[in-house]
């Protein structure tokens, strides 16, 4: 089959070339077929198809070639709008059940006019073995005062290859939450830029991932504060194991006249195996002085304190080790405000321990 | 409504350091401008370099001329190598006596106050100026220990010199990076330091770097070797006067610290604010050695500066300690590196940054843990102060972790003066402008703690924060 190679996940400011993380080189199919999702809503919640044109302008967290790979494909966006104070109690569910050998691309729009308030929840699976290839990326534009929240569930088969891609606007008091887990996968790409334009706009990030065999997770995520007092909060909770890699950076750009913004960025990595590769690079660009801008990350096994602790309630390590992971996923999973995900989700962990 | 002022910070004072005397032809030989093969050959002859330095210098400049410059960093669009004289040489010869030094450029070396600090509290003092050392001396009780402290010219012909070819450019090898190459071909000055095993040196040793013609480059390579169970603590200095064309500083230094050694490396560094300063410092430590760095970066036009450490043996330990300040014109891009190799290894990193006045700086790290480096340990705190809104700081830290059994944690913070700190301190009796000072003060407290009471006098001076301003 032939390939065409993308460059994808551009850090925004690069850094030493001979480590490797400043981007990622990836070949994708030459040819790709519009996939076909199932969409699940109230009848409130109006549903059509757009074409790319209408959300050129708010760029996403993958960079240039991954827009380009999406509206080249011709594929339609399947655009969710949601009215002047329109809020839709019952989420949109969009279902990307893909087949074994798929090539697919998908783009999603969410346009949340002023004072509207919607929670789509996607779940991106196939069979436990499938190979195949998957593009999809979310645009989301947020009207002032309106809220959205995405939650991205990814139960895909160990041989397949993903690319997510999400790319937001909020106006002022604008709310932006995404949440997502990647739970499988052999080779999955993410990229996420928020531009958070208005006064009192906000982002809030949640990221849980748990990766095994030789999985491969590469994540950009940017938060550009642009309006004042802007805030955002990126959480990343993840798990290693075998000889899985994971790189993560993660960008606050603290832009002028932002004055009153605030970014957080907290990273936790646990690390449970000895041929794993993490990779971490959070980023704070700050032009503005009146801003605050903050990052941790821990990265290692568990400490040895804890364990000591736990064993000396009758656990022994490796039960330490599953429910310390398994905290890091439900972190996330908890604050999932749809009871029929989170039992999908208990479910696909029982499922695959 | 009274218009609110905001507090002002001023900007470091340089007066000491741009004093400068006009260098006469006669007493000076320069080199063409421009790099070429012919220039490096006649470095080359000048220097009475044996051929394998001759041979290294021209495969160096062949790596220089296939070498990409750097597309992350700050901008060097202003430094032109066609401009650049590389090699000054006052026509003067290396003395132990300050009384033999031409009359100016011991004058030079007094008002920066060396013959004084040397007679006061160094071991030992190297000061160069431009392209040559023009005083070198150890006192005589730390030469009887067996202790080398020596240009590295010198010690190229004399009974260290298979030391030297067994070292020089080992651990930054021309291929490290362009300006890495470019010191490879046109290296001249410096200091080689040479501790026998057990031998404690129980005062700082001190070169202090002087580069005072106009266009020209300062290409000084230091090259310590601190032997089993030795102890060292090492001092550079460095400064220029101001010119309004673009001067370049692409020194080395590599440092090994064997088994059970410590070595410790302070420097000031305070270029003038026509400099380039691309320079490169490495370290490698064996089992149990421990490395120091202490960095205060207030010069130069342009930075590049990331001290890297190797930590090769097993329980070896780095620190390190660095504050920047970024002020009118500048654009500091300064961090550290470390690679942790051996097990049970640590390492800690602690930085301060300060921009104001349209000044722009960088926290720029790695930190890699290899596989076989199990129970490492690594911890990095970064913390920076915005002091108006026209200035800009970033932080660019990376990690690689390649073990399940290592421990690393990253906290970093970009921000401007705490209304909360100062009001706390008004709420004790302390004006605004005083609480404002206060802050910044002990910002960079964490750096200046460190380094020997003269050098923390000099960055004190250097950091001359006065606060002024009514504050509405």
């Amino acid at each position: 089959m032939e390939n065409n190679t993308l460059l994808i996940n551009a850090m925004p400011a690069p850094t030493y070339n001979w480590l490797k993380m400043n981007d990622a080189p990836v070949k994708v199919p030459a040819e790709l077929t519009e996939g076909n999702p199932f969409v699940t809503r109230s009848s409130e919640v109006s549903v059509s198809a757009a074409a790319y044109d209408e959300i050129m302008d708010i760029p996403g967290g993958m960079g240039y070639d991954m827009d380009s790979l999406v509206q080249k494909s011709g594929a339609d966006v399947l655009k969710i709008s949601l009215g002047n104070g329109q809020k839709v109690s019952s989420p949109v569910k969009i279902d990307f059940n893909y087949t074994c050998d798929a090539n697919s691309v998908n783009a999603v729009y969410i346009d949340a006019a002023p004072d509207s308030d919607v929670t789509v929840i996607m779940d991106f699976s196939s069979e436990k073995e499938a190979n195949g290839f998957a593009a999809l990326q979310t645009k989301v534009r947020i009207g002032k005062n309106a809220k959205v929240l995405l939650v991205q569930i990814q139960r895909l088969g160990n041989g397949f290859r993903f690319f997510n891609d999400i790319a937001s606007r909020a106006d002022d008091n604008g709310s932006f939450e995404e949440m997502q887990l990647v739970l499988s996968g052999k080779e999955t790409y993410k990229g996420s830029r928020t531009d958070l334009s208005g006064k009192g706009s906000s982002l809030k990030t949640d990221i849980a991932y748990l990766l095994k065999n030789r999985d491969h997770l590469d994540m950009n995520y940017i938060a550009n504060h642009i309006g004042k007092k802007s805030v955002c909060d990126i959480k990343v909770n993840g798990v290693l194991r075998g000889e899985a890699f994971k790189l993560f950076r993660g960008t606050i750009d603290l832009r002028k006249g932002a004055k009153g913004a605030v970014g957080n960025e907290l990273e936790d990595v646990l690390l449970m195996d000895d041929e794993v590769i993490n990779q971490t690079i959070p980023v704070i660009l700050c032009d503005e002085d009146d801003v605050e801008g903050n990052h941790g990350a821990t990265i290692g096994s568990l400490n040895e304190d804890l364990l000591f602790y736990m064993e000396s309630r009758g656990m022994n390590r490796e039960e330490v080790y599953e429910m310390m992971a398994k905290a890091r996923i439900d972190s996330v999973v908890s604050k999932i405000p749809d009871e029929e995900t989170k039992s999908l989700i208990s479910k696909y962990l029982e499922e695959n321990r | 409504m009274a218009k609110k002022e905001r507090a002002e910070v001023n900007d470091i004072d340089r007066s000491m350091y741009d004093f400068r005397y006009e260098e006469k032809d006669q007493d000076f030989y320069k080199i063409q401008e421009g790099l070429t093969r012919e220039i490096v050959e006649e470095i080359s002859d000048k220097k009475g370099d044996p051929q394998w330095m001759r041979d290294f210098r021209l495969r160096s400049l062949e790596i220089y001329n296939e070498k990409e410059i750097p597309q992350w960093g700050p901008s060097i669009e202003g430094l032109d190598m066609n401009n650049i004289v590389t090699y000054v040489k006052p026509k003067t010869k290396m003395t132990a006596d300050w009384e033999e030094v031409p009359e100016d450029i011991k004058n030079t070396f007094e008002k920066l106050g060396i013959p004084q600090a040397e007679r006061a509290s160094l071991a030992g003092v190297g000061a160069q100026y431009d392209s040559e050392l023009v005083y070198h001396n150890l006192q005589k009780e730390v030469a009887d220990k067996g202790v080398v402290y020596t240009d590295i010219e010198s010690a190229l012909h004399g009974p260290y010199a298979d030391m030297i070819k067994d070292h020089f450019m080992h651990l930054v090898p021309p291929t490290d990076h362009k300006f890495a190459a470019l010191h490879g071909a046109v290296w001249s000055g410096g200091s080689f330091v040479y501790v026998p095993k057990g031998v404690t040196v129980e005062i700082p040793l001190q070169s202090y770097f002087r580069l005072n013609a106009p266009g020209a480059g300062q290409f000084e390579h230091t090259l310590i070797i601190v032997d089993e169970g030795a102890n060292l603590h090492f001092i550079e200095g460095c400064s220029a006067p101001k010119y309004n064309i673009a001067n370049l500083h692409a020194g080395c230094v590599e440092l090994f610290v064997g088994k059970n050694a410590k070595l410790r490396y302070s420097t000031i560094e305070n270029w003038s604010k026509n400099m380039y300063n691309l320079n490169t410092k490495r370290a490698i430590v064996e089992e149990g050695g421990n490395m120091e760095w202490v960095s205060g970066s207030f010069g130069s036009h342009v930075s590049y500066l990331y001290p890297m450490t190797i930590l090769k043996g097993a329980h070896s330990h780095m620190d390190f300690t660095g504050v920047t300040f970024a002020g009118k014109g500048q654009n500091l891009d300064t961090g550290a590196k470390v690679v942790h190799m051996g097990p049970d290894t640590s390492s800690y990193i602690s930085t301060r940054s300060i921009s104001k006045d349209g000044g722009a700086s960088t926290y720029r790290s790695s930190v890699v843990i290899n596989n076989k480096a199990k129970n490492a340990k690594n911890s990095v705190s970064c913390q920076s102060l915005m002091l108006d809104d026209i200035s800009r700081s970033d932080t660019i830290p990376a990690m690689d972790v390649r073990t399940q059994q290592a421990d690393v944690g990253h906290e970093a913070k970009i921000g401007r003066i705490s209304d909360d700190a100062v009001f706390y301190l008004m709420s004790r009796g302390i004006s605004e402008e005083e609480a404002r000072a206060l802050i910044v003060s002990g910002f960079a407290d964490s750096v200046s703690k460190e380094l020997p009471l003269e050098y923390a006098v000099e960055m004190n001076n250097l950091i001359r924060l006065e606060m002024v301003g009514a504050i509405g």
